[in-house]
């Protein structure tokens, strides 16, 4: 399982990576996709609107089951991954990579010091 | 917490319940479950519904009208319920449980394969192809909505009901597919009693023990 250093973990199997002008990128980890199988479907939030952290922004929908997307933090999406439409098995293949979800213009910094190190996560997921 | 300290689940046998009615109750069962909250698994039959998943792309929906169609928030695409088939909604706790959602799938068409072994009728999985199969026909389906680690909606297995309504659909999505029920495999059994053995083997499949 790789859960990359430079990423911030929330409990519900998502990841943040911190860019400039604080934007982040989000995306879900290599356990929630291990755990789905193979994503056929991806319900993202559109570009424009406010994700907020702990909640629901939208679903993954893998071999015959929906799951929640729950936003590792608070922001506004500027930039959603197009490419995911056609090609939702990147959830699978690239998670931190050609599988990031969406790009958000953060609204609170200090929620990133609530989220987990990759060390911490990979206790939470039990390895 | 120990692994042996999760309860059995509670079987409730709901008899015909109308869709939206049970739906509504699965959200809110599992909106206000929490740690301690025992798992269920619901049996009932449905009056005659088209039920459309949340991944709509590419489906076309029912030419007759004299059916409701309901939108509804579970994984897979369109299909069809009615009297005669049995379904079963598993209410789970999923991290409890230690189950996997897609483990929880394969648990599944594992039940409704075996089930079938019990009526000597001989089932298959098709790659590719979520369900379970009978020579290329689909007899069971199956949909799940899972929300902050808790499981609902479940799977439908054709008993003994008027198949014609799933002619004006793609059953999930999949153009020209046939569909059967034990009935027409030569096998005549009361729903009650699918009811019953689905449940007794989602119990041992899933292991609550």
């Amino acid at each position: 399982m790789s859960y990359p250093n430079e990423c911030h973990y929330h409990k519900e199997h998502t990841w943040l990576i911190l860019q400039p002008n604080d934007e982040a990128l989000i995306g879900i980890t290599f356990f929630a996709q291990d755990t789905l199988g193979d994503i056929v479907e991806l319900g993202g939030p559109p570009k424009g609107s406010m994700v907020s952290c702990g909640v629901s922004c939208g679903t993954v929908e893998s071999r015959k089951t929906v799951s929640d997307l729950i936003s590792p933090a608070t922001g506004v999406v500027l930039e959603v991954n197009e490419n995911l439409r056609s090609e939702p098995f990147m959830l699978n293949d690239d998670p931190y990579g050609k599988g990031w979800i969406v790009r958000i213009k953060l609204s609170n910094l200090g929620e990133i010091e609530m989220l987990m190190s990759a060390e911490e996560y990979r206790k939470n997921i039990g390895e | 917490m120990l692994k042996n300290s999760i309860s059995r689940p509670v079987l409730r046998n709901l008899g015909v319940t109308d869709y939206l009615s049970t739906w509504q109750a699965m959200q809110e069962f599992t909106s206000s479950r929490d740690t301690d909250t025992s798992d269920e698994i619901w049996l009932t039959e449905h009056p005659p519904v088209y039920t459309l998943g949340l991944n709509r792309r590419g489906v076309s929906l029912p030419l007759r009208s004299d059916i409701p169609l309901v939108e509804t928030d579970r994984g897979g695409k369109i299909t069809y319920h009615g009297p005669g088939q049995v379904i079963v909604y598993l209410l789970l706790d999923l991290n409890r449980l230690n189950l996997a959602v897609k483990l929880l799938v394969q648990c599944i068409e594992n039940v409704v394969v075996e089930a079938l072994r019990n009526y000597q009728v001989e089932a298959e999985l098709i790659e590719g192809a979520p369900g379970v199969y009978v020579g290329k026909r689909k007899i069971a389906s199956l949909g799940l909505r899972v929300k902050r680690g808790y499981s609902y909606h479940g799977f439908s297995l054709n008993v003994d009901m008027d198949l014609s309504p799933f002619s004006s659909i793609d059953p999930c999505g999949f153009k020209g597919l046939e569909v059967t029920q034990l009935r027409n495999l030569g096998v005549s059994v009361a729903t009650d009693e699918v009811m019953t053995q689905l449940a007794n083997l989602c119990e041992r499949q899933i292991s609550f023990a």
